[in-house]
């Protein structure tokens, strides 16, 4: 299983941890039907948004993202999600992305641009938009494009060092940094080989970073490279998506300062099925901390020797392990 | 995907359980066996646990 991880440029909030706990949920679920699991999470901690900060910060890029890095390995303890097999920074396999872009020029999919950048070519992509329904027509409305590389129908795989840039790294293709949707398809090859059986993220990475990483991955693997997707839907703030951009989101710290524990908030994110839209509110944590208080009861209960019930309470919670089996 | 992991079903009978368990007067052997069923499904929800 593949999981697009964190990019460690700020603290993580609870709408991204809403993701990351449905992914535990499913990672959990297939380990208890006797699945072995291989999960691998990326760390993003190379690229725009990371170098940006480091430059507002005045500080080394790797100042911002073992920061932040540490806080979402801490969070992510403190929610109860099972570590990953393997969580690679993308800063420490820049070596594999760049001859991935290499491959992919060699196989006639990719490109080198005049400012030497390397574009990938999705008219080559025989199956893009197979994924978001995005053709490259989509493509050319799209507000992110760029026009002055034609961009439209090409997105980056090797980022040519500007001047006055210091984040690059020396490759075949030139001094440059990774574009962001080779990461994931580099580490992906990497780690989970030809194949991968589950893929996940939230659902705004269906377009285009999972059709551009999945075109990638085919054009060096063949198709199908991905069995299924689980994208995960969005946790809303009074009815809007939590994000940073509109600036409505809550960190786990500022919850746990609030005084609610991180049980309570993984128990909140567990109440809704991933592909439906999920409202965060904090009488929602009020409600769960009522639940849990039952439950850690039920499991410290002492026995009443007296007034056993006998056989009419199963003791067994069958409808419960009904609800965890497939439909 | 095709197959839905029912979480919604499943923590709904969960609390249910876990309700009608607390209401219920339990031998030894019967809150033995109602936990040893809360910390099995337990596996997948991961709600009992220390956050310190």
């Amino acid at each position: 299983m593949y999981t697009c991880g964190p990019t460690v440029h700020d603290y993580a909030h609870v709408g991204n941890f809403r993701t990351f706990v449905a992914q535990d949920l499913l990672r959990r679920w297939l380990r208890y039907l006797g699945y072995r699991v291989v999960h691998v999470m990326n760390i993003t901690d190379v690229d725009e948004k990371t170098i940006e900060r480091a430059k507002r910060k005045r500080v080394g890029l790797k100042d911002i993202t073992s920061k932040y890095a540490r806080a979402f390995f801490r969070d992510i303890e403190l929610l109860n999600i099972e570590r990953a097999e393997y969580y690679p920074f993308a800063s420490e396999h820049i070596s594999e992305m760049a001859t991935l872009a290499e491959r992919l020029l060699e196989k006639g999919y990719a490109f080198i641009a005049e400012s030497n950048d390397v574009f990938f070519n999705v008219l080559k992509a025989a199956n893009y938009g197979r994924l978001s329904g995005k053709t490259p027509k989509h493509r050319l409305r799209a507000k992110t494009v760029r026009e002055d590389y034609d961009e439209a129908k090409h997105f980056a795989l090797w980022v040519a060092c500007r001047r006055g840039e210091d984040v690059c790294w020396d490759s075949n293709l030139g001094k440059g940094r990774p574009g962001w949707h080779v990461e994931c398809a580099a580490l992906s090859l990497r780690y989970l080989g030809e194949r991968v059986d589950i893929a996940s993220g939230g659902e705004d990475l269906i377009f285009p970073h999972h059709e551009n990483s999945l075109a990638l991955c085919e054009a060096i693997a063949g198709e199908p490279y991905v069995r299924f997707f689980v994208h995960i839907k969005h946790l809303l703030w009074h009815g809007r998506k939590m994000s940073k951009t509109l600036r409505n989101y809550h960190t786990l710290g500022e919850i746990i300062k609030k005084g609610y524990s991180p049980r309570e908030v993984r128990l909140v994110l567990l109440q809704g099925h991933y592909r439906r839209h999920l409202d965060f509110t904090f009488e929602k944590l009020d409600r769960a901390r009522a639940k849990l208080k039952a439950l850690d009861e039920l499991l410290s209960m002492p026995p009443e020797r007296s007034g056993g019930i006998g056989a009419r309470y199963a003791p067994r919670c069958s409808a419960c392990g009904a609800g965890l089996s497939r439909r | 995907m095709n197959d839905d992991l029912d979480v919604e079903t499943a923590l709904s009978a969960y609390w249910e359980f876990i309700t009608e368990m607390r209401e219920a007067r339990l031998s030894e052997d019967e809150i033995k066996e109602v936990r040893h069923a809360l910390l099995d499904l337990d596996r997948v929800l991961g709600l009992v646990y220390n956050t310190g």
